[in-house]
């Protein structure tokens, strides 16, 4: 347990944030792109993909540096809240970024043999307005850890150490 | 059909009545969100992504320097300097100790070498009182005298070597106590600076540290006296022992005449 235990757990989770953030959207975004249901081709308009791919890469990236950056630091550590408290933010960026990706209203044109029937259009507006609630929320959690480790960084590190070097006992 | 599951449908009912239940608590909270992330989405560059590469870069390149060099395994400074003061808190108490047993040493070589100046006082009052005897008497007793004399003159010596060790005892006393008192001194500034650094936690540890250090300095001030007090009775002795030994010498020359 040391410096690159802290390190690899760092590259864990930016691997995971890289899978979960950019990985995972980009290919179901691409795999939903030309969808077939029943014989009926469901194209996802270009730009709109364009879009979508471009928030997401951007926002994976802030996010997956910041999720390195948090789990590489020492428990407890200001840093650690610091960093957290941006991931949480940039997290929230990337959720809204899907608003001006296109992704809270998704457009489905519906297309048999080169016939276009209309389009189906996924209002998921209200959704997100719900998720940023709750994510607010964890904005105040994450806040709140921040301000514990600044204000009790003495006695976290006091713990910390005790029980490894022996501490002060009262005489 | 998946959908038309009763299993499905119940899952959907739950999540709907909870997402009803939350929604005009957390609604409004999200819109508040919308409006500055809205706000701050317009300064994000939208059609490159070379940006958020460099800021991905770098906050990884910091994040593994901080993290390696700062790893959060280091002993937190005021942790050092309450085990330093610690430290030296012990030392001074087995300084305190190593002067303690010096100082009763002392003291019983005081009470050795008075009892040496009772018997060699008693010595030479008996001297003087044999060569103040008739002359008959004194010449029948000259060697016994003679003997005496010299046995007082070497008692004389002896009380003054023990006057000269004591002496020197005391000096090495004085100097204990000296060392002690500095010792004490330096602990009580420790004792101060650990109490500002500390702040909160430490302070009570501190003010501790700091009655102990002004315990100790007492102490050594009182070891300070002591030990001046038996460099004076030390010279006392001296004195004594000089006066003996003239006093011896003089008997000398009477039992020669």
């Amino acid at each position: 347990m040391g410096r690159s235990f802290n390190i690899l757990k760092g590259l864990i989770y930016l691997s995971v944030y890289i899978t979960t953030t950019m990985v995972i959207p980009f290919l179901t975004f691409t795999y939903i792109k030309e969808m077939q249901v029943m014989d009926v081709n469901i194209i996802l308009e270009q730009p709109d993909y364009e879009r979508i791919i471009f928030w997401v890469s951007a926002f994976g990236l802030l996010i997956s540096s910041c999720a390195f950056f948090t789990y590489s630091s020492p428990k407890q550590s200001i840093r650690k809240g610091t960093f957290a408290l941006i991931q949480v933010i940039v997290n929230c960026l990337y959720v809204w970024s899907y608003k001006f990706s296109g992704a809270t209203e998704i457009r489905f044109e519906l297309i048999i043999e080169a016939t276009n029937l209309g389009f189906i259009a996924i209002d998921v507006q209200n959704m997100v307005k719900l998720y940023m609630g709750v994510y607010f929320l964890t904005i105040v959690l994450k806040g709140y850890d921040f301000f514990d480790f600044v204000i009790n960084r003495k006695t976290i590190r006091e713990k910390r150490y005790k029980t490894e070097l022996g501490g002060i006992s009262k005489a | 059909m998946i959908f038309q599951t009763d299993l499905v449908q119940t899952i959907a009912d739950i999540v709907a009545a909870i997402l009803t239940f939350l929604f005009p608590i957390v609604s409004p909270l999200g819109s508040w969100m919308v409006s500055w992330m809205e706000f701050v989405l317009q300064y994000f560059p939208q059609n490159d992504l070379t940006l958020y590469i460099i800021i991905f870069v770098i906050i990884v390149t910091a994040g593994a320097i901080v993290n390696i060099v700062w790893a959060g395994f280091k002993k937190p400074s005021f942790l050092v300097k309450a085990k330093k003061f610690e430290e030296k808190v012990e030392e001074a108490g087995e300084l305190e100790v190593k002067v303690d047993k010096k100082a009763k040493k002392l003291k019983e070589k005081v009470e050795k070498a008075k009892e040496l100046e009772v018997k060699v006082d008693k010595k030479a009052k008996k001297l003087k009182e044999k060569v103040e005897k008739p002359k008959k008497i004194k010449e029948k007793k000259a060697k016994e005298l003679k003997k005496d004399a010299k046995e007082l003159k070497e008692d004389a010596e002896e009380l003054e070597d023990k006057s000269e060790e004591l002496k020197e005892d005391a000096k090495e006393l004085k100097e204990d106590a000296e060392e002690f008192g500095e010792k004490a001194e330096e602990l009580k500034e420790d004792a101060k600076k650990l109490k500002e650094g500390a702040k909160e936690i430490e302070v009570e540890k501190a003010e501790e540290l700091e009655e102990k250090a002004e315990e100790l300095e007492e102490k050594a001030e009182a070891l300070k006296e002591d030990a001046k007090e038996l460099e004076e009775k030390a010279e006392e002795f001296e004195e004594k022992a000089e006066d003996l030994k003239e006093d011896a010498k003089e008997l000398e020359e009477k039992t020669e005449d």
